[in-house]
């Protein structure tokens, strides 16, 4: 008993307590170097991505001579208006946008209704079906017994294997579960079928209204992996009308790209100026490649950490 | 518990094989909600699990698995006397290794000081700051590493030029590619990694570290014997989860993204190999030996890893 009124004691008045011990000056110094190790880690994490912005609306040989470096200096949008005339880019920004939004979409119909039907826990052979998804998390044929499955089934070089969910992303499936585990109560499932609702309605009616949260997250999870895709579009794609965002950022940005250009000027200041350009050009394409991400981020940040929580905590 | 009552009572009679069956019927939709995701993962995850039968045999471009021709352990043997082979299967376990040696603790001392900041609003910026690169494409991180380290018109080379010193040629000196892989990967990764630290921190219970407090124990040593110590499990399991995958963590999509010719022979990984011979020389036998080599190192080193945490820390993943 004593003990308990003391730590309600600590809890009722925590702010007196601190006040008296008050701050050792190890603790201060403590605190000093977390404040400075974070503030650098953040700036260190900003910098890059700072700094392709500035370059990228800076004069070009500003730039070049490292005169550009915290601020935009004599802005210029010629990048930017290089950039609109590439038009084999804006073919992939659009070829992307489909396959984000299809495949996203696809992959949530797969998901959702399977993660509720797993978080059953009168379901039998639950614990089965749920090592079914588990396994090839460890196990996998590998990347040519895929790909050879892909083109079996006729799927190399189409519109489907960009979108047809290639098997189950289990961890996702494991967030989803969680959260109805925690969030779907039984006795609103019993109700509703002693009520005369098949499992299918109670699923319409009750479960997707109640799991907008979950299916914010899960749109998240798909859809940047998708959106940041490389692979898919390197290993299944090979027309250039069907390519992949990323495949033709990777092509616009490669070294190897701009060296072929530059070795057919023979002229030095020819050259640096072809260099310069190709230079200013590859900031431009970064920021365009990354921005549907950063426009979106701002609205979907809390879902983003949520369902990391959602998913730890609970596994 | 209601429902099963009222099975039982309507069904005195049934044998125990019916009610076995009829509990399964009454579950039929709920298999049904699980039934495209199986069709998925049967037709993409378990079907090329057959076609791992191609490191047993030779198979070329344009046929299918049952096609070719049984060659027992040769592909195999060719692999381990091959030239590059141990070159490369020192790659990638120095790559992986540093990997996890270096990208592993960063998240997690990123966490615990981010939950004993003084300030919230600092907390709340770092944690959006060091979360932002995650986002990028590898695509668009590898292109920001090539044009900040260019070597005519990156800033670094840009700023060590007019500081009078040389340049550095980055993508193709040995001794820059770690570096520049490890710094980009916990760059990239560290924000976000850091979130899973920082929610199992923010489930510890407030009143042991405030007891601490009160006993005289300073920020430092709560921070290392309260946090640190309390969120073992979490640590334990992540560690798990990243051992599971040592061969392959190392990304081949960033590695390729990396490679030119000149750094290919310090670069190359098994990983990396196996797109090589699989997909540019169409050598599908070889290139699935290759693979299921890799992934029988994985599974080992996890079981190994699991065993030992599961005696040592009572946390496992099975």
């Amino acid at each position: 008993m004593p003990e308990k009124t003391a730590i309600q004691k600590a809890k009722l008045k925590p702010v007196k307590i601190k006040k008296k011990i008050g701050k050792t000056t190890s603790d201060k110094i403590t605190d000093v170097i977390i404040c400075i190790v974070l503030t650098f880690m953040s700036l260190i994490a900003i910098f890059p991505l700072w700094y392709t912005i500035v370059a990228s609306l800076s004069n070009p040989v500003l730039v070049a001579t490292g005169k550009v470096i915290l601020w935009p200096k004599d802005v210029t949008f010629v990048g930017y208006e290089s950039l609109f005339e590439t038009k084999l880019l804006w073919r992939g920004y659009l070829n992307t946008l489909e396959y984000t939004l299809v495949g996203t979409f696809l992959n949530l119909c797969v998901t959702v209704p399977c993660g509720y039907a797993l978080s059953r826990k009168t379901l039998p052979y639950r614990n089965l079906i749920f090592a079914f998804f588990m396994v090839p998390m460890y196990f996998g044929g590998g990347m040519i017994a895929t790909f050879m499955v892909i083109s079996e089934l006729g799927l190399y070089n189409t519109f489907w294997v960009m979108v047809i969910p290639h098997g189950v992303t289990t961890f996702n499936m494991i967030i989803c579960r969680n959260y109805f585990d925690s969030n779907i109560p039984d006795s609103l499932f019993e109700s509703a079928t002693l009520d005369g609702a098949s499992v299918t309605q109670f699923f319409i009616k009750f479960v997707i209204p109640l799991s907008k949260p979950i299916i914010a997250v899960l749109t998240l999870y798909f859809a940047i992996p998708k959106w940041n895709d490389y692979m898919s579009g390197l290993l299944y794609i090979n027309d250039s009308k069907k390519q992949t965002l990323q495949y033709i950022i990777k092509q616009l940005t490669s070294t190897d790209a701009s060296s072929g250009v530059v070795d057919n000027l023979a002229d030095p200041e020819e050259l640096r100026e072809a260099e310069i350009k190709a230079g200013i050009m590859k900031y431009t394409v970064i920021i365009v490649g990354a921005l549907p991400l950063y426009i979106l981020y701002p609205a979907v940040q809390k879902y983003l950490i949520g369902g990391m929580m959602v998913g730890a905590v609970k596994e | 518990m209601k429902n099963t009552i009222a099975v039982k009572g309507q069904t005195k009679l049934m044998t125990p094989k019916q009610r076995y069956w009829k509990n399964i019927w009454k579950h039929r939709e709920f298999y049904m909600f699980c039934l495209p995701g199986i069709i998925c993962a049967l037709i993409f995850q378990y079907y090329p699990m057959y076609g791992v039968l191609m490191a047993f045999k030779k198979v070329g471009f344009g046929q299918t698995v049952h096609e070719g021709e049984w060659r027992g352990l040769d592909n195999f043997i060719t692999l381990f006397n091959q030239k590059g082979f141990k070159e490369y299967l020192i790659n990638t376990l120095d790559i992986n290794f540093t990997l996890l040696a270096f990208s592993f603790p960063v998240p997690l001392m990123l966490a615990v000081m981010m939950h004993n900041s003084p300030s919230r609003k600092l907390k709340a910026i770092s944690q959006t700051c060091t979360y932002l690169p995650h986002l990028l494409s590898m695509v668009v991180v590898v292109s920001l590493l090539n044009t900040l380290l260019n070597n005519s018109y990156g800033l670094i080379n840009i700023l060590r030029v007019s500081l009078g010193k040389e340049k550095i040629f980055f993508f193709e000196e040995k001794g820059w590619y770690k570096p520049l892989y490890l710094g980009s990967s916990i760059w990239a990764g560290a924000g976000y990694s850091a979130i899973v630290y920082l929610a199992s921190l923010s489930s510890i219970d407030g009143s042991i570290t405030e007891a601490a407090t009160i006993d005289g124990a300073s920020k430092l040593q709560r921070m290392w014997h309260i946090d640190l110590k309390l969120i073992i499990p979490t640590i334990v399991t992540m560690l798990l989860l990243n051992l599971g995958k040592i061969m392959s963590a190392a990304s081949v999509e960033k590695i390729l993204l990396l490679q030119n010719q000149v750094n290919m022979k310090w670069t190359e990984t098994l990983g990396t190999y196996v797109y090589r011979i699989g997909m540019i020389d169409t050598q599908y036998g070889m290139s699935t030996a290759v693979s299921l080599f890799n992934t029988a190192c994985n599974l080992l080193l996890l079981f190994v890893s699991n065993w030992v945490a599961k005696k040592v820390t009572k946390t496992s993943l099975f």
